[in-house]
């Protein structure tokens, strides 16, 4: 029994052929190999959901029908100590475009102001009593040493867990009193982690969103993250923000030992018009070169759409309003950016995208 | 929606793009100064997970799902890798590791740019790693970044850091053209060679990597009339392709697909000696190919009176030649069907003789 969702998105051929498979298909095969049925009800075609598209890689990469055996999932957690750079829009348009991509994503809101649960769609003031949180998720785990309720905790977005997230509220902020009293405490979300590979072993990636502020939270995630990803927004005072995020990770990896922490850059913001984009982008550039990602977003009229467009009737990131917009087209070049950088594995298959992030050193003038 | 894909094609320009187009202003030591370094970023991907966790996960961790009972794959390919395959990492490799890539379509490499780009790695260092994959020997295989191999080599440099990636030979051979065809300099000759290449590369299963020429030209970003006339170069005569291995400049795809149609007629000679011009008298290859034209139409041989071929006794089938074709035209009351029929068994009867070749 496939487990329901809040939204089942749909998308046609086109997006499928253009942004989510790494091999080359006609619109007939891709029908063949998703066994689907035009539906009489709907007009103009077939659609697709992300479900499909991880049904039709697994049959393509003769993993269909296997029972998939649990692994560690890739874990990102998205950090730069600044508010207002884009951290929460990235992060929810990931894991949108993962979903689409056939890649089973679960999404932690680690910010107390949770607006990551609210762009996926999930308002946590319509739960009567609070939020199951991260932090409550540790809490209990700690304090009781046994197995919780994390597929009690989750939210479904997606079905057939696509894109599940674990949403938080504003009680989060007490989690950090908490974890000050605590032996260990930056290995807390690690450790939970560690005694539950039933649960995130389902999971192809895990997307953590912490908040901008320093605290024992964002370094129990910093801990148990495979990479960061400082997500800088083309100005001077983002510039300032990654020293601050470089000193955190030096003191991570002086007090993990054996720990090393890597870090990916994510140039937000860019608009060919203004000179501080291009100076702030040299200046990373100079500094951070084989840090940052090539995939260079842009200032894109898409996501601020996206914001506007967050009622009562929050139908998502702009990759699941409008995957074939500008902005969404760059976000998907970034994920698979991703699944090659961080051998993010669908079931246990690493797809092989054509790499074009590679390209040769400048040339002399 | 134009022939390009919009995969291939980029929405925006990369950082790299917009580094090497020189759109970024060079940033002030001091404004460089304040900004912590990469020195402080760099993390080991293998390392980058808490030992708690792959403790965790490890018993849990399965060997890939054996090929033998996995249905192969209907279509495309993905890169089946058993999950011990190293993920993606970042290498400082011995040079003297590195070999070239089989795909490379540059034929071409400009000596002195080549000892420019050495002096700015010994000034500046390298500022982008190069692409590799691993080859089976423990040697590795170029991916991109050849010529600042080449330049590392004329350098002395020891070692590069590089990118190392899984990939198919057919993402590596895809990977290798997109990144050269993206930049200026490359030939439409040389294009066309190497599309050859990516269309002859057949997966494990002996299936084509590449379903058709569309599909090869959505990948690689290129229109589907600019690979057809790419293409058309490798229909020229081998003593034109030798001139070309040497001269990939020489003409245009333009005039290769003119070209082509000449040698389709039966004008290789023709076409050998206007290429032969370009190269030794320096004409242009609009003279060149209009010289052609003239020869062609004036030299044009009558073509050479069909010969009567006799079928069970009775003239049956008029033949000519002209160029490449052989023209059979049945006699009234003989069926073609049944003449290819014969010719078939007759052709089959060929093959299973010992070969002549």
């Amino acid at each position: 029994m496939i487990v329901d969702g809040l939204r089942n998105p749909e998308f046609r051929a086109k997006l499928v052929l253009e942004q989510l498979l790494p091999e080359v298909l006609s619109t007939g095969q891709l029908r063949d190999v998703t066994q689907k049925e035009p539906d009489a009800s709907k007009r103009g075609g077939l659609t697709y959901t992300p479900l499909d598209i991880r049904a039709a890689k697994l049959t393509l990469t003769g993993q269909a029908g296997a029972k998939l055996p649990l692994k560690q999932p890739i874990l990102i957690n998205t950090r730069i100590p600044k508010g207002g750079t884009g951290k929460t829009t990235i992060t929810g348009n990931l894991a949108t475009a993962f979903a689409f991509m056939g890649y089973r994503v679960l999404a932690i809101d680690g910010d107390p102001q949770a607006s990551l649960s609210h762009l996926l769609g999930v308002d946590p003031e319509d739960e009567s009593g609070s939020v199951s949180h991260i932090g409550a998720l540790m809490q209990e785990h700690e304090s009781r040493r046994e197995k919780v309720d994390l597929a009690g905790a989750v939210r479904h977005v997606y079905p057939g867990g696509m894109l599940d997230l674990i949403p938080a509220d504003i009680t989060l902020t007490q989690t950090d009193g908490w974890l000050i009293g605590q032996l260990g405490r930056e290995h807390i979300f690690e450790q939970l982690v560690a005694d539950h590979p039933e649960f995130f072993g389902q999971y192809d990636v895990v997307l953590i969103d912490s908040a901008p502020g320093t605290t024992p939270l964002t370094f129990n995630f910093m801990a148990a993250a495979h990479a960061l990803l400082a997500v800088v927004w083309l100005d001077r005072e983002s510039l300032r923000a990654m020293n601050l995020l470089a000193s955190n990770i030096k003191e991570v990896n002086r007090a993990l030992p054996g720990k090393n922490l890597q870090v990916r850059i994510v140039a937000n913001g860019y608009h060919a018009a203004y000179a501080h984009c291009k100076e702030s982008l040299g200046v990373l550039h100079r500094s951070f070169s084989g840090n940052i990602d090539d995939i260079v977003i842009s200032h894109s009229s898409g996501f601020v759409r996206q914001k506007a467009i967050l009622t009562a009737e929050a139908k998502g990131p702009l990759v699941e309003q409008d995957p074939q917009s500008f902005g969404a087209k760059q976000i998907f070049e970034l994920a698979r950016s991703l699944v090659t950088r961080y051998s993010i594995k669908l079931g246990a298959v690493q797809e092989s995208w054509p790499t074009l992030a590679v390209v040769e050193a400048l040339e002399p003038a | 929606m134009t022939g390009r894909t919009a995969r291939a094609a980029r929405s925006a320009p990369t950082l790299s793009q917009l580094v090497a187009a020189g759109t970024l202003p060079e940033p002030r030591p001091e404004e460089v100064a304040r900004v912590a370094g990469t020195d402080t970023l760099d993390g080991n991907i293998i390392e980058g997970s808490g030992r708690r966790l792959k403790e965790a996960f490890t018993h849990t961790d399965p060997p890939a799902p054996s090929p033998a009972e996995a249905p192969k794959p209907p279509l495309g390919s993905s890169s089946v890798e058993k999950p011990t395959a190293a993920p993606t990492e970042v290498l400082d490799i011995s040079v003297g590791l590195i070999d070239p890539s089989p795909y490379q379509p540059r034929i071409e490499f400009d000596e002195e740019a080549l000892q420019g780009l050495a002096n700015t790695l010994l000034s500046e260092g390298q500022l982008q790693p190069i692409a590799v994959r691993r080859k089976t020997d423990g040697r590795f295989e170029l991916v991109a970044g050849e010529r600042r191999w080449k330049a590392a080599m004329l350098t002395g440099k020891e070692t590069l850091s590089a990118i190392v990636q899984v990939m198919s030979d057919g993402h590596a051979a895809m990977a290798t053209l997109t990144e050269n065809a993206a930049r200026e300099g490359l030939s439409d000759y040389e294009i066309g060679k190497a599309c050859k290449r990516l269309l002859d590369i057949k997966d494990s299963t002996g299936r084509p990597y590449l379903s058709s020429i569309s599909s090869l030209a959505r990948r690689v970003g290129l229109s589907r009339a600019k690979v057809d006339r790419c293409l058309d170069f490798m229909k020229l005569p081998e003593e034109a392709i030798a001139i070309l291995d040497t001269n990939p400049g020489i003409i245009g795809g333009t005039s290769a697909e003119l070209l082509a149609k000449f040698v389709e007629r039966g004008c290789s000679d023709a076409v050998i000696k206007a290429i032969e011009a370009i190269r030794d008298r320096g004409i242009s290859e609009q003279h060149a190919l209009s010289q052609l034209k003239r020869e062609v139409t004036t030299a044009r041989a009558p073509s050479p009176r069909p010969k009567t071929l006799k079928w069970h006794g009775e003239p049956a089938i008029k033949a000519r030649i002209h160029g490449r074709r052989l023209l059979l035209t049945c006699e009234p009351g003989v069926s073609p069907g049944d003449l290819l029929e014969r010719l078939r068994d007759l052709l089959d009867a060929d093959a299973t003789a010992p070969a002549a070749e």
